[in-house]
């Protein structure tokens, strides 16, 4: 009863900590973004709300908490208000089985690190951005705008066909750890990251992670020089802001992703495991920044060839070599 | 805080609660992603490095009204997009505020017109203004730090967040009422004491014109070539008296032909003389029932009078005019060349052939001539108003028109509540039971780069239809040059093509002084190359920038938009301005140039070059620019000339063709550059011709620096120009001169001429005519935007959404030069 009662508390605990940190470490992510942007560009960038504009982030939520939330006339209402909500929690849901780091014993307690280890971890976090899918395609359709509309129709076929590269291109890291586990894969890779044995999974994943977030050259859903602001452009205050949080949240949890299905999870010399983890993601969400901060944006129907054309086969075959390796 | 201590615990709270508020919205201004002018391009500005805006936590450009919490009216407000800015602004979420930016939107400003609402504080409450025109974008920023303290000091939000009583948040001002709490005096407020002119107790015009007691010289006269000789006796030769040669035309061969047979005499000269006059330039209309020689109630009768009278005092010998003229500016690709055919029709609304199956291009012109004259033409496919709204009464070129908003009825909150758009249904010609999607693009769109309204028809997202929609951007430009003298007209130019600055001053200066015969000395000359040039490297910047930002790459804006600040630092620092320096005057310009321009000039030409080059090798190779523009909105070279395109459009489709080389002017045969052209007409060619046409921009930059010639900036001729200042304040004849140009205007001879400038977008042309005034009787501008936007259905027909952006992005087209 009592280890009971503890492992309930240790996991509400777990949960109100990953919550938080996520949720600033998305806001964050929202200043690392425009600061790096912006030294990119020369500039400087915000630095008047709070030193170094370390305060932005929250001048911006409480703003966006204290505007007027416009729903359109003509808008399928219910689904309307909950399609943000969609692409939020599917994206926070997803943390919940990368592990943090190796295992705590707290007074003889063992506590993962994690969660939830599931077994089947790397298809819950698949099952989950398929998900995040339906968020951005409904929030599109029941605006009742025709601009959203086409952001929705884009999000939805474009997140559906980078899901399948995106799958494809993890078979064969489950295939060298012989499980779904993201802990056991993390443990897999105990003498080399995977990046090192799987380069092609590796370029195929980090492209498709950056068309599942949305993101420049990727970012048809919500082109701004196309669609105005696309599948969001109804949405005010923080419904909006919780499909911009959705976006960096995503951008964390695929960051994560990378980090522990290649890069080693928490696993590095010196620093405490967590840090590693961190700098991980972070390494991956800076690379993601960059590009659209470099890159032009690629057109709907060579957005799907690219996917369809190159990504696929690449990671079929990938697969096929993998198997071929792992059998002799 | 009061100076009361709050008594209640709760009223303590909420002002907590209300600086906590003030204090985020204060740093979180996420302006809307909307511009109307000239203003926007310094707003756009504020947002790059130099001036960065992101400092204040306000960069986050919004495109959807939505999301955005400050509206910042940068422009002029046109009748026609009111509605439009009206409900972008009710569709804002509370709280919302709106800076008016820059005098027109103030005041209406330098634009007291016909289609432009003097003010937007007559729709919408504004809680900062912004002078100047255009603001400079430190203005831009100190407009926004005043709102951040207006936020701060002055709302109480905390009891409108919580659903409390009481509380005040966003716009709280009421809107201005036109001649009640506003005031309509074109003159400013201050001035009731004194009668305007033009009421009913002063006339609205003065009994004689004191440029009748002026003597000129006529104006200046051409002797025809020899091809242009046989071409006119060939002319003669084929349709007898139906067609007559206008004695001593100033710029070109001229030639009045009767109604009924100028559509058989434009075929002929398109297809069957030599050279063949392929392009249709210009087509226009004047309305001649305001000419001060027009014997009344006369038709026009069999000999045209010599218009260039041997010097002319006040008496005017009285001459026969049609009702209107119809002006058809013509060119020839084979042998550089143009004519001029005008055509005189007669009768209060008359009917012309339309020519639109001769040249396609005309169907724009002859829609243009209907809707501001009232002219119809019989056999045009489609014509309906383009650049007036569709509910607009009356044609407003007329001379009978009304030119000032302030001669009209006011423009309320509910007439912009009233004059609705179309729907996007209207322009969508299709059978109702196919089915397909009918897009607005525009007019306030991210990647429209101005006000103009595509309307496409969708399968998906490829385009099956296109229709534009364009006059959102008319500023009466041309009934404005009716008004304004001669001198004064000069800042109006650089407005007409916002980006291109003193380029655009040049072909109407050129115009007048062609007109009047005044010769230019040649530093004046070469100072008119050398910013003329500074602009279109400034200009193809910006348009560097956009077009990769179309494309969605978005840093290049902040790269080109520093070294545009470096153009603007020169431009600023020899003309004192940065968008529009109106800088140009007849006969010279307005200053010399000030110590250490070489200097500032030279550094430019030293690091250009490998600045260029590092921005193009984030663009030029990439695989994913090069996907989305080759072979993109494609056009071939017969098609690009028979729709009057011009500029580096026409050039990418592989002809060599620069006015400053064919036509040269102000001393362009002296320079060595090249004229790039690219092959194929695609979007990628169009990109190949700028970049390499910056380059080229510098090759001049850097002659015209080594080689500025010494002496005068402007003619010492002073009965058209400006005198300098050193002269006026020691020679009475200077004074006399300056006094009369600058308060009445020169007297410009009778006559008209036609010129036309390559400026950074393609051909632009100013046909002027006068009446022998202190002003123009007719400004006609040419604009390239005009025809190089014409051609967008043929160039986006059966491509994609992102196509046509890139497609708009590569046609490099600027709003107020197609509406003007």
């Amino acid at each position: 009863m009592l280890a009971w009662t503890a492992g309930i508390l240790i996991l509400i605990v777990k949960l109100g900590v990953v919550l938080v940190l996520v949720l600033l470490l998305a806001a964050y992510l929202v200043w690392v973004e425009r600061k790096f942007l912006a030294r990119l560009q020369i500039r400087y960038g915000p630095n008047r709300a709070g030193k170094f504009g370390l305060l932005q982030p929250i001048a911006d939520i409480i703003k966006m908490l204290t505007k007027e939330d416009t729903i359109p006339d003509g808008a399928e209402r219910l689904i309307f208000l909950l399609a943000p909500a969609v692409v939020a929690m599917t994206a926070l849901l997803m943390f919940a089985v990368i592990p943090l780091g190796p295992d705590l014993t707290l007074w003889g307690m063992k506590v993962p690190l994690v969660i939830a280890d599931l077994n089947i971890g790397l298809l819950f976090v698949f099952a989950l951005s398929s998900l995040g899918v339906y968020g951005v395609a409904l929030g599109g359709w029941a605006s009742n705008s025709k601009y959203s509309l086409l952001g929705g129709i884009r999000g939805a076929a474009q997140m559906i066909s980078y899901e399948l590269p995106l799958g494809l291109s993890l078979v064969p890291i489950v295939m060298l750890a012989r499980s779904f586990s993201i802990v056991d894969i993390v443990q897999a890779q105990e003498r080399y990251p995977f990046v090192l044995v799987q380069p092609v999974a590796f370029v195929i994943f980090v492209i498709s992670a950056m068309a599942e977030s949305k993101r420049i050259p990727f970012d048809l859903p919500e082109a701004e020089n196309e669609l105005g602001a696309g599948f969001h452009t109804e949405y005010s205050g923080m419904r909006f802001g919780l499909f911009f949080l959705g976006e960096y949240v995503n951008m964390l949890v695929l960051g994560g992703i990378v980090a522990v299905l290649f890069l080693g999870g928490w696993r590095g010399p010196l620093l405490p495991p967590f840090v590693w983890l961190l700098i991980k993601i972070m390494l991956v969400a800076l690379f993601m920044i960059w590009t659209r901060g470099t890159l032009p944006r690629l057109r709907y129907d060579q957005l799907m060839a690219l996917g369809w054309k190159v990504l696929i086969p690449l990671a079929l075959i990938n697969i096929m070599v993998t198997g071929a390796v792992v059998l002799w | 805080m009061e100076a009361g201590a709050p008594n209640k615990v709760s009223d303590r709270l909420l002002g907590v609660a209300d600086l906590v508020i003030n204090w985020s919205r204060q740093y979180s201004l996420w302006p809307m992603f909307f511009g109307l002018s000239c203003c926007f391009v310094e707003e756009a500005a504020v947002f790059t490095s130099r001036y960065d805006m992101a400092r204040f936590g306000a960069e986050v450009l919004r495109p959807s009204p939505r999301q955005a919490d400050l509206l910042i009216t940068s422009g002029t407000i046109f009748k026609k997009i009111a509605p439009i800015v009206l409900r972008l602004y009710e569709q804002m979420a509370e709280p919302k505020w709106v800076i008016s930016m820059g005098s027109c939107s103030n005041c209406g400003g330098m634009y007291d017109v016909y289609s432009v609402v003097q003010g937007i504080d007559q729709i919408l409450p504004v809680d900062v203004y912004i002078p100047g025109c255009p603001p400079r974008p430190e203005a831009v920023l100190q407009g926004l730090v005043v709102l951040q303290e207006k936020i701060v000091t002055k709302e109480r939000p905390a009891r409108s967040v919580f659903h409390l009583q009481g509380g005040t948040q966003g716009s709280q001002t009421s809107i201005l009422v036109d001649g009640q709490t506003k005031s309509r005096d074109p003159r400013g407020p201050g001035m009731p004491g004194t009668v305007i002119r033009g009421s009913s107790a002063v006339p609205p015009n003065f009994w004689g014109s004191r440029s009748d007691e002026l003597w000129t010289p006529p104006a200046r006269r051409i002797q025809l070539s020899e091809p242009e000789q046989s071409l006119a006796a060939t002319l003669k030769q084929r349709f007898g008296n139906a067609i007559r040669e206008i004695p001593h035309p100033s710029d070109m061969p001229s030639f009045q032909v009767e109604p009924s047979r100028a559509k058989d005499v434009l075929r002929v000269l398109k297809t069957e003389v030599a050279p063949r006059f392929s392009r249709l330039d210009d087509l226009t209309v004047i309305d001649e029932s305001a000419r001060r020689d027009r014997i009344p109630g006369k038709e026009l009768a069999e000999g045209l009078t010599d218009i260039g009278e041997e010097g002319s005092f006040s008496r005017l010998p009285q001459q026969v005019y049609p009702d209107y003229t119809l002006v058809y500016h013509l060119l020839s690709f084979d042998a550089p060349g143009r004519l001029r055919l005008k055509v005189g029709l007669t009768g209060e609304n008359p009917v012309a052939d339309s020519i639109t199956d001769i040249w396609p291009s005309a169907n724009w012109y002859e829609r243009e001539v209907y809707d501001l004259f009232g002219v119809r033409f019989e056999g045009h496919p489609n014509l309906r108003r383009i650049i007036m709204p569709h509910d607009w009464e009356g044609h407003p070129l007329r001379k009978s028109y009304p030119g000032r908003a302030t001669e009209m009825p006011p423009y309320t909150l509910a007439d912009a509540q009233k004059h609705q758009p179309l729907d996007g249904a209207f322009y969508a010609k299709k059978a109702i039971d196919e089915e397909q999607l009918v897009l607005n693009i525009g007019p306030s769109h991210v990647s429209t780069h101005g006000l103009l309204r595509y309307i496409v028809s969708l399968n998906g997202e490829e385009i099956t239809g296109i229709d534009l929609d364009i006059g959102y951007h008319h500023r009466g430009v041309e009934k404005i040059g009716e008004r304004q003298t001669w001198h004064q007209f000069i800042p109006y130019c650089a407005r007409v093509d916002y980006l291109a600055g003193a380029a655009n001053d040049l072909p109407y200066v050129l115009a007048v002084e062609t007109l009047a015969d005044i010769k230019v000395p040649e530093r004046a000359q070469v100072i008119r190359v050398l910013l003329s040039e500074l602009f279109r490297l400034s200009n193809h910047l910006v348009w560097f920038a956009t077009y990769a930002h179309d494309v969605g790459a978005m840093t290049p804006n902040f790269y080109t938009f520093s070294e545009r600040e470096i153009i603007l630092d020169i431009v600023e620092l020899i003309t004192g301005g940065r968008l529009h320096p109106s800088w140009f005057r007849l006969g010279g310009v307005a200053a010399d140039l000030p110590d250490g321009w070489k200097e500032a000039v030279d550094a430019l030409v030293k690091i250009f070059p490998r600045r260029l080059q590092e921005y193009e090798s984030l663009i030029r190779k990439n695989p994913i620019f090069k996907a989305r523009t080759e072979g993109i909105g494609r056009i071939s070279l017969e098609e690009a000339m028979d729709w009057g395109v011009t500029g580096p459009n026409l050039r990418a489709c592989g002809l060599e063709w620069d006015l400053r080389k064919k036509f040269p002017y102000s001393g362009y045969e002296n320079f060595a550059f090249d004229v790039p052209t690219a092959s194929g007409g695609d979007c990628y060619a169009r990109y190949l011709v700028r970049v390499e046409e910056m380059r080229q921009s510098l090759k001049i930059i850097e002659q015209a620096a080594a080689n500025m010639p010494s002496g005068r900036y402007v003619t010492d001729d002073y009965r058209y120009a400006i005198p300098k200042r050193e002269d006026m304040l020691k020679d009475i004849e200077s004074l006399i001169h300056h006094f009369i140009n600058v308060t009445g205007g020169p007297k410009i001879p009778r006559g008209e001429a036609y010129m036309s400038c390559e400026i950074p977008r393609g051909e632009q042309g100013y046909y002027v005519v006068s009446d022998g005034l202190g002003y123009a009787y007719r400004m006609r501008i040419r604009g390239p935007g005009f025809a190089n936007v014409q051609v967008m259905p043929l160039l986006a027909a059966g491509e994609s959404i992102a196509d046509l952006i890139a497609i708009i992005g590569s046609v490099d087209y600027i709003l107020p030069d197609i509406d003007r």
